[in-house]
């Protein structure tokens, strides 16, 4: 059964106060509002159902009625009217109204959703093929953000976590009762960067910006997904808002600021290969294996294999400049320079030219990454 | 088929034929129509240089703006950039300096042009810039770098509901030979 | 020979028999029969497909496909059924019916007809083919939004070359109709008397004339961006994805009415049939008909609320989707109208048509609700709008086709289907759709996106039923498939007029249909909606 709880991979999500929908529950109603946006959105939605609701009913009585009253097994004889025009105004002008009704109130949200005024936060958000960056543009930090499940998880061999498919590694901390300003924009494909409790959704268009806003009430976890069809891993790229009290957002500010200075790599630094191989590793964990697999075998006709690859066996200059600056020829390989350290892409590197079949012996430093950024490798 | 209805039908299959190389030329058509209706919109403005803003304005009072800068490179392209500054907070109707740093990562020579995007998109037409790197394409050396001012000034009639900007400047290649798209 | 129950060819006529018969077909019955049986097998591999969808979903957890597969099978589920199955179908019942209805001999341009069919075969074969090709099917839903459908393998070209060639069938089968409706009606057969079912694909037929080269458009852009250098949909060459959103809705939109209309058409026709009671206010049901064509160029960006449009356009386009509700509004009164004061009787054919305007009316309603740019703001991309395009879709146009067929049958074959057999599939498939389909509305509410191979576990149970109610579904078709043969083979000879209130002008003709009929005009009087008064002269053989 697919819905076991597994109380040890959740004892740190369970330190938060959730209101997200548990698992097991069958929800029929859009999810608990957290900003005044969703409070909005909702309760035009009730209003809604209710008019609709109302008139199916109506709709379905008439029509009751009619088939069991106007047939011809129970000797009713049909009366030959075909036109009325006081009743056909009657029925159009009515619909018209409750349009209107229902225009007044839609309009205002329209008008409500768009007021970026009085920011006191921003944060630019990126979508990639298959995760989120966001990046604080009033301190200068940054991260990316991946799905958090592992992938036994989604195989069926483990039990699935209580938050399946809605966890990742690094949340989107912002403060409460700060109105908080989005930025969005992707790095490759239209993404679409979705929150029901907050009551925002806005397409992240590769190469435009757009912006959205958002104030939330209460500390909590909010979840949601991406909601445009990015490619294959489109519904692994969840998105998480951690909402803290303002003073714990600055304690975390602090300490996540104090981490940026500090995590800088050494450019410099010269590695063991050793050392390169089992970092890069977990960078070719975190953000190859999509494509080219675990094993290194990618997928045939569509990603290409690294295990037995000339490129990867061959010479340097070429393996570098693939993963630096992305495929012209294939644009689903991205330009990992955007988005990887020199020490990162040094360390992938090193670790495909030593993993599975492939013994190449060799290794890349970080300052050959930095070098060949700025064009100056030979 | 009577020959007279057999004209008939033809001259009907004629114009409806007509009608359909005319909807597929108008969907070509909404390549440049979607571009026209963007500029006169202010959704995507046209990189020229912007008049100073008008005496009259000079009457309205000026009042603060928040000014935040970013920058995009689409992937695949060997670009760089990065604004040297993040966020400042200035006047309406004030000159305002800027400055970007650009970088071509390439060993190639490169053409690049910068496209200037706003947000909100309605404050495009309020952001009069004087001089920017966005005016011209820019040719640059293999692993060149270097710093361009913006000059700018937002005009004081500026709306009401608009208290901060946000310019991102997205770079893309332009093929040598080309002429600006 | 009998095939699919038509009277034998004329011995004595130089037309072709055996497969020459329906491969050089220029005969509209036949030329329909070869569409409705297409249709209906294209129907079934659509099925297939959303099948194996259901069946990835039944659980969290991958178990049968990679994500790469899935995203192709939700694409060719919806390529196939919209282009494959029910606008070939829809086309059909036209070539089949229209002819017969305003006492014309044929379609206008009977060669033509051929190629429009014949090019449907091989644009299929295209689009099946590219699973199998290096990277599989195209994997963009059947929206193919840019850049994703830029970046895809070969499948993306298979598909665009497969839809250029059903455009150019679909053109050609409008221009058709178009023609046939406006020149070749007998004398009395007015246009502001015709049958509605013709109004619906006349107007039809212009959407189609009018949006299939807008599309053929925006998929050539994605083609040249793909391999000829240009930039349409790439910001880093001064182009803009939303462009091809704006080019591509521009033909969705209509096209979704494309689809629709024909539907309110049959509908037209079938109420007062077994209401026994003319069709109530037919000239707003023509004004409401087409007020509905024009306004569906106008709300084409109501698919693009979050992509970033300014407040304005949104509010244009809210107000314009809303105002559709009207004359759709309209309609659906007047069918019920139509129903008040009848003396019905429900057999298969109106027991689909009920169904199809309490189900249609579901699906417009959740419409309304979309429309509204704020609340869709939580229900775009979500399990929502899969649930509000299937009843309008499902219980609509499908709804309508199987109506059409069951009322048609007898006129087509000489037999009768079995009409226990018809009940059977109309509750059985009522019952299991909404099964598939409600779920999807809270589905979406709670959160869930769409075209995702897996989902959170709080969405399990709606899916669970879903999937069930989805085989269930599926089953279901196979009674009518077992019916439809059957019934050509062993059904009862019908009666020349199988239903007593079939008045208009195909009901006058033999039962079956003469393989051709009309060969001479006859001269009609003809009430609204095609009830023919009096007939005098026609010839048929």
């Amino acid at each position: 059964m697919s819905c076991r709880y597994m109380p040890g991979s959740t004892a740190a999500s369970s330190l938060f106060v959730s209101t997200a929908i548990e698992a097991q529950v069958a929800a029929i109603n859009l999810q608990a509002p957290a900003t005044s946006l969703a409070r909005l959105e909702y309760d035009l939605h009730s209003m809604l159902l209710l008019v609709t609701g109302g008139i199916f009913l109506l709709v379905l009585a008439v029509m009751l009625y009619a088939i069991v009253r106007h047939r011809k097994s129970a000797g009713h004889a049909a009366k030959l009217f075909h036109e009325n025009t006081t009743v056909e105004i009657i029925w159009t002008i009515i619909p018209l109204l409750i349009l209107l009704l229902i225009a007044w109130p839609a309009t205002q949200a329209v008008l409500n959703q768009k007021s970026t005024r009085g920011e006191e936060l921003t944060i630019k958000i990126t979508g990639y093929q298959w995760k989120w960056r966001y990046d604080y543009l009033d301190d200068n930090f940054g991260f990316m953000s991946h799905l958090a499940t592992p992938a036994a998880a989604i195989a069926g061999t483990v039990a699935k976590p209580l938050n399946y498919l809605l966890e990742v590694d690094e949340p989107l901390v912002v403060p409460t009762g700060r109105k908080v300003r989005l930025l969005l924009t992707a790095n490759d494909v239209i993404h679409s960067w979705w929150v029901p409790q907050l009551g925002i959704k806005q397409d992240a268009i590769p190469g435009f910006l757009r912006d959205a806003w958002f104030m939330v009430d209460r500390p909590g976890i909010y979840r949601g997904q991406c909601s445009e069809l990015c490619g294959k891993d489109h519904g692994f790229m969840p998105i998480v808002v951690d909402a803290r009290s303002p003073e714990d957002y600055e304690h975390w500010r602090a300490a996540r600021l104090k981490q940026a200075a500090a995590s800088a790599d050494d450019p410099t630094r010269v590695w063991t290969l050793a050392a390169l191989r089992e970092r890069g590793e977990k960078v070719y964990g975190q953000n190859c294996i999509p494509c080219h697999q675990a094993n290194g075998r990618g997928i045939p006709g569509s990603f290409p294999a690294l295990d037995g690859s000339p490129v990867v066996n061959g010479d340097k200059a070429g393996h570098i400049n693939i993963v630096l600056n992305g495929s012209q020829k294939n644009p689903a390989m991205q330009a990992w320079g955007k988005q990887l350290s020199d020490t990162d892409i040094a360390a992938v590197i090193s670790y495909e030219r030593n993993a599975w079949g492939n013994h190449t012996g060799q290794l890349v430093q970080p300052a050959e990454i930095r070098a060949a950024r700025t064009g100056a490798a030979s | 088929m009577a020959s007279g209805m057999q004209a008939a039908n033809l001259t009907l299959l004629r114009r409806l034929l007509l009608l359909v190389l005319l909807m597929f030329g108008f969907a070509w058509g909404l390549v440049p129509l979607y571009r026209v209706i963007c500029e006169v919109t202010g959704l995507n403005r046209v990189v020229v240089a912007d008049a100073m803003p008008g005496r009259d304005a000079a009457q309205i009072a000026a009042r603060p703006v928040l000014l935040q800068l970013d920058a995009m490179v689409q992937p695949g392209l060997p670009w760089q950039v990065r604004p040297l500054q993040s966020r400042l907070q200035v006047k309406t109707g004030q000159f305002i300096q800027l400055q970007y740093e650009l970088r071509n990562n390439s060993r190639q020579q490169v053409v690049g042009q910068a496209i200037p995007r706003y947000l909100p998109a309605e404050a495009a037409a309020y952001v009069k810039k004087l001089e920017c790197f966005c005016f011209r394409q820019q040719l640059f050396q293999p692993g060149e770098t270097r710093r361009f001012p913006v000059v700018l000034v937002i005009d004081r009639a500026l709306p009401a509901a608009i208290d901060s900007i946000t310019l991102s400047y997205s770079v893309f290649d332009v093929p040598q030979g080309e002429g600006r798209p | 020979m009998a095939i699919a129950g038509l009277a034998a060819v004329p011995q004595q006529s130089h037309r072709p028999h055996g497969w020459r018969r329906w491969l050089f077909a220029t005969n509209h019955k036949d030329i329909g029969s070869l569409y409705l049986w297409f249709a209906f097998c294209m129907f079934l591999v659509g099925g297939v497909l959303a099948l194996c969808i259901r069946a990835e979903l039944f659980r969290p957890g991958l178990q049968f496909f990679q994500p790469e597969l899935f995203n192709q099978l939700t694409t060719l589920h919806g390529l196939i059924m919209v282009f494959g199955a029910i606008m070939p179908a829809f086309t059909g019942l036209a070539n089949w019916m229209l002819p017969l209805m305003i006492g014309a001999p044929d379609m206008a341009f009977a060669r033509m007809n051929n190629w429009s069919f014949w090019l449907l075969p091989p644009a299929m074969a295209l689009l099946l083919l590219s699973f199998v090709v290096p990277g599989g099917a195209a994997a963009a839903g059947w929206t193919l939004y840019a850049p994703l459908s830029v970046q895809l393998g070969m499948g993306m070209d298979l598909t665009i070359f497969a839809i250029h060639i059903l455009g150019v069938s679909s053109i050609m089968g409008a221009i058709n109709i178009v023609v046939t409706i406006i020149n070749l009606r007998a004398p009395g057969m007015g246009m502001m008397k015709m049958p509605m079912f013709a109004w619906a694909s006349l107007i039809t037929a212009y959407l189609i004339i009018a949006v299939m080269p807008v599309l053929a458009g925006a998929v050539t852009m994605v083609l040249t961006d793909r391999h000829f250098g240009t930039h349409f949909f790439n910001a880093a060459g001064g182009g803009d994805p939303i462009l091809y959103q704006h080019v591509f809705w521009f033909f969705g939109h209509p096209e979704v009415y494309i689809m629709a209309l024909p539907a309110f058409g049959i509908v037209s026709q079938v109420i007062p049939t077994f209401a026994r009671k003319p069709l109530f206010g037919y000239t707003s049901m023509v004004y409401a008909t087409s007020s509905i064509g024009v306004l569906s160029f106008m709300v084409w960006a109501h698919h693009m609320f979050v992509t970033g449009m300014p407040a304005t356009a949104q509010l244009f386009f809210m107000y314009a989707t809303m105002l559709i509700a009207v004359p759709t509004g309209v309609k659906v009164f007047n069918w019920i109208a139509t129903m008040w004061e009848g003396s019905m009787s429900f057999e298969t054919p109106m027991l689909f048509a009920i169904g199809f305007i309490l189900l249609f009316t579901i699906g417009g309603l959740s419409g309304v609700t979309l429309s509204v740019a704020a609340v869709d703001v939580q229900l775009h991309g979500s399990y929502y709008v899969v649930a509000h395009f299937h009843y309008v879709l499902v219980a609509g146009a499908l709804f309508s086709l199987f109506s059409a067929v069951y009322y048609w049958f007898p006129k087509m074959t000489g037999k009768m289907y079995s009409e226990r057999l018809g009940r059977l599939h109309f509750w059985w498939s009522l019952l299991w759709f909404n099964v598939t389909f409600f779920p999807m509305h809270f589905l979406g509410l709670a959160g869930m996106p769409r075209r995702i191979p897996d989902y959170a576990l709080q969405f399990t149970q709606f899916n669970q039923i879903a999937s069930v109610g989805a085989f269930m579904f599926g089953l279901g078709q196979l009674i009518f498939l077992v019916n439809i043969l059957y019934s050509l083979r062993h059904g009862k000879t019908a009666a020349q007029q199988p239903w007593e209130g079939g008045n208009t002008l195909e009901w006058r003709l033999p039962t079956p249909a003469p393989y051709h009929s009309f060969s001479e005009a006859p001269q009609l009087d003809v009430a609204e909606n095609g009830v023919v008064v009096a007939m005098q002269g026609g010839k048929h053989g």
